[in-house]
């Protein structure tokens, strides 16, 4: 008898076959997981490393050798840039699933607290890479992010120092964000995402029903299986389907490029009018109507700490678990649900006004 | 097969799909020509494009200078809007606005500190750029400002060297309010159309570049280019006639500002001269379709049925006129076909109001002249026939045809 690898450890016998269903998941999780594995390690972030220049004079036009000088150059920041952004939105999902599906609750609350950490960090590191290339409008956006940084009572001023690696932003912070941004925070999302799949099954597998009650037999009994093949098969498939769209995307619609950043001519003039990246444009209109304490660091990090808590607050019931919009978990749907509405709502205001 | 196998098998030929699409793509993508001028060491892909432009000039050589030292740009993208945003100046990177960084520096022509050699400060505060003494005469004439000294120009000036007994030291801007006297307003906003930093007229014998190109980049009088940018049209008026700087300019680059007609102080108008070939106020269209031209019956061949009811203009369209006069030379004359077309076969009466009275063609405009009675006969015909002769005879030495 063979003994079991690495990859059948992390891959049961046998899973539900009920939660093994596109429609309970979405596969969102797996998506994730190899979006960021293809999106950092396995074909364009390390590519990426071997041409991009961290010097402020260099970094643009660095990434322009590759878009439109080396052959098949364009594909390299396409897909990055693509796989990025659809990371973000499969992450964002695959967490309104699981609380929408009441898959956080005990004993799964430390991977809770574990793709939370996660999903932080990501957003962390889109951000990085946002002001890696180096253009007017990414500029905009460090400015005013390292700006709010300051804001932090006590230790702003250090924490300041830390990311710009002096009084304004020069070469030093180029270097510090690339470092960031391919070690000092895609190793923690790494070994976070493999802790979290690894703490799936340590909880007893995907969040399942644990009994059935049937007109056959009205007494509980144990739910079907699939084998471990066939989850593999799905996998499989899924993967395809994604990498299809990740070319086709990278196919037709370049990354976006603006304008390189001149930090000589002053922060004003080398910014535009909207900064933020996507994923932060709800932060930016509370900013404008805010202070940069309450708009860039209160804020953010209440709703962080409101979702954080979310198991241990809000639905401390166990049942429910695996069962699309429960009552059981009604304050925490209802709660996650307004949240939502609340950075969708201010997003769409920021980017249409 | 089951579903996944099937499902496998279809994205599989979607992802082959795709890679003959990048494929089909890269292959499209112009190879990037790459240019490292001398004076700035940093490479610069503007050739991949703009393949085929004349180097400017042979003071300025492109192995040295290049193009983003002058223009601006993203030298690195290959992106058109992304390359183009940064342009100084737009297509004209000596535009007065942006002549400083353009073409200025010590050890360009802003030159030394001494007078003699700052080029740009004297073309910025030459009577060209500050149109001061035009505005100085109808300001004191019209009673807007009490002495015919030059106080105001086109933009504020100010000039620390002043070498001669009526030079001034500085001039303010020339923006007369609502107080002002009517006639200096007027001045203001229909005259001010020739000084360096104004944009061309946009029509045939004004075509020209602001700034240092307004005489240093020659311009055809159709404004048309004729050099080999692949991507620049030959056929929409507005550009240089090349890519190129000169310091030979002909009259002709002068005369798309000077000798362009009159002034009239009464009416507070500039009047275009009329007595030069080409049509004022064409679109690239219609001068496209000035060159091709055709004959044009003043008397037409195939009148139509409605104006026969009115004798006392038709011409007799008889067998006599038929014969001898429909196609004699006095009743003759070119039209571009669009025109020819337009005039159908209406009357003549008609085609002399609607189109010859107004038409740029001086020939057309004279037929008026040629009427006999009120209408056009054999007698017209006879008549224009040997006033053409005249002017044949008057022009051309008839040995030398």
């Amino acid at each position: 008898m063979t003994r079991p690898n690495f990859f059948e450890h992390l891959h049961p016998p046998t899973i539900p076959a009920r939660e093994a269903r596109f429609i309970y998941t979405f596969g969102l999780g797996g998506m994730s997981l190899f979006l960021f594995l293809f999106l950092s390690l396995i074909v364009t972030g390390v590519p990426l490393m071997f041409v991009y220049v961290p010097t402020a004079v260099s970094a643009a036009d660095s990434i322009r050798a590759i878009a439109y000088v080396a052959p098949f150059g364009w594909l390299l920041p396409n897909l990055h840039y693509w796989a990025a952004v659809l990371l973000l939105l499969t992450v964002g999902f695959h967490m309104l699933r699981v609380v929408f599906s009441g898959s956080y609750k005990r004993p799964r609350r430390f991977n809770w607290l574990l793709g939370l950490v996660t999903l932080l960090l990501s957003l962390l590191l889109s951000f990085s890479g946002y002001v890696l290339r180096w253009d007017v409008d990414t500029f905009g956006a460090l400015t005013a992010g390292t700006h709010i940084v300051q804001q932090f009572p006590l230790i702003g001023g250090w924490f300041y120092g830390l990311l710009v690696g002096g009084p304004d932003i020069s070469d030093a912070t180029v270097i510090r964000f690339y470092t960031w941004h391919t070690l000092g925070l895609s190793v923690p999302v790494l070994l976070l995402m493999g802790w979290h799949v690894f703490r799936v099954r340590r909880d007893g597998g995907i969040s399942h029903r644990s009994s059935v009650a049937s007109p056959q037999s009205p007494l509980s009994h144990k739910p079907p299986r699939i084998p471990r093949r066939k989850l593999v098969q799905r996998e499989g498939v899924a993967m395809l389907a994604l990498l299809c769209l990740l070319f086709a995307l990278s196919l037709f619609w370049d990354a976006p490029l603006a304008v390189p950043a001149n930090p000589l001519a002053g922060p004003l003039a080398a910014t535009a009018d909207i900064a933020a990246p996507w994923f932060f444009l709800w932060v930016q209109a509370l900013l404008r109507r805010l202070s940069p304490l309450l708009a860039g660091i209160v804020i953010p990090l209440g709703v962080a700490l409101v979702l954080a808590l979310l198991p241990w607050t809000l639905d401390r019931e166990t049942e429910g678990t695996a069962v699309w919009f429960h009552p059981a978990g009604r304050r925490a749907q209802v709660v996650v649900i307004v949240i939502t509405i609340g950075i969708i709502g201010l997003t769409l205001w920021e980017w249409l006004g | 097969m089951n579903g996944y196998q099937k499902g496998t098998a279809v994205l599989g030929l979607l992802l082959l799909l795709i890679v003959v699409g990048a494929i089909v793509r890269q292959e499209r993508q112009p190879k990037a020509v790459q240019l490292v001028p001398a004076l700035t060491g940093r490479p610069e892909l503007c050739l991949t494009c703009h393949q085929g432009i004349e180097e400017i000039s042979p003071s300025h050589p492109t192995e040295s200078f290049g193009c983003v030292l002058c223009h601006g740009g993203d030298g690195l993208a290959l992106d058109k809007e992304l390359a183009h945003a940064t342009l100084r100046g737009g297509r004209n990177p000596s535009d007065l606005a942006v002549v400083e960084e353009s073409c200025g520096g010590s050890a360009c022509h802003s030159g030394a500190a001494d007078d003699g050699r700052d080029h740009i400060h004297r073309v910025l505060t030459s009577v060209q750029a500050t149109y001061a003494g035009a505005i100085a005469q109808i300001n004191f004439a019209f009673g807007g400002q009490a002495d015919p000294a030059a106080h105001f120009g086109i933009v504020a000036v100010a000039d620390g060297n002043i070498t001669t007994e009526t030079g001034v030291a500085s001039l303010s801007p020339f923006q007369p309010g609502p107080d002002a006297p009517g006639p200096v307003q007027t001045f203001a906003n229909e005259c001010l159309r020739c000084h360096v930093s104004a944009a061309a007229i946009n029509q045939p014998y004004f075509y020209r570049a602001a700034g240092c190109a307004a005489c240093h980049v020659i311009y055809e009088n159709d404004g048309l280019y004729r050099g080999d940018d692949p991507t620049t049209p030959k056929d929409v008026p507005g550009y240089g006639r090349t890519h190129q700087l000169t310091t030979a300019i002909p009259y002709t680059q002068c005369n798309h500002c000077h000798n362009r007609g009159n002034y009239s102080l009464r009416q507070m108008a500039f009047l275009e001269r009329d007595d030069l070939p080409g049509q004022p106020n064409l679109s690239a269209q219609e001068q496209r379709e000035l060159e091709k031209l055709s004959i044009e019956h003043i008397a037409a061949q195939h009148p139509k049925d409605t104006i026969v009811a009115d004798h006392s203009v038709l011409p007799e369209i008889d067998e006599e006129f038929q014969e001898i006069y429909l196609h004699a030379i006095g009743n003759l004359t070119f039209d571009p076909i669009s025109a020819n077309i337009d005039k159908s076969n209406n009357d003549v009466k008609v085609k002399l109001q609607k189109y010859f009275r107004r038409a740029p063609y001086k020939t057309q405009n004279e037929l008026d002249d040629f009427l006999v009675n009120d209408r056009w006969g054999a007698e017209s015909v006879i008549n224009r026939g040997n006033t053409i002769a005249d002017f044949a005879l008057d022009y051309w030495d008839f040995q030398s045809v």
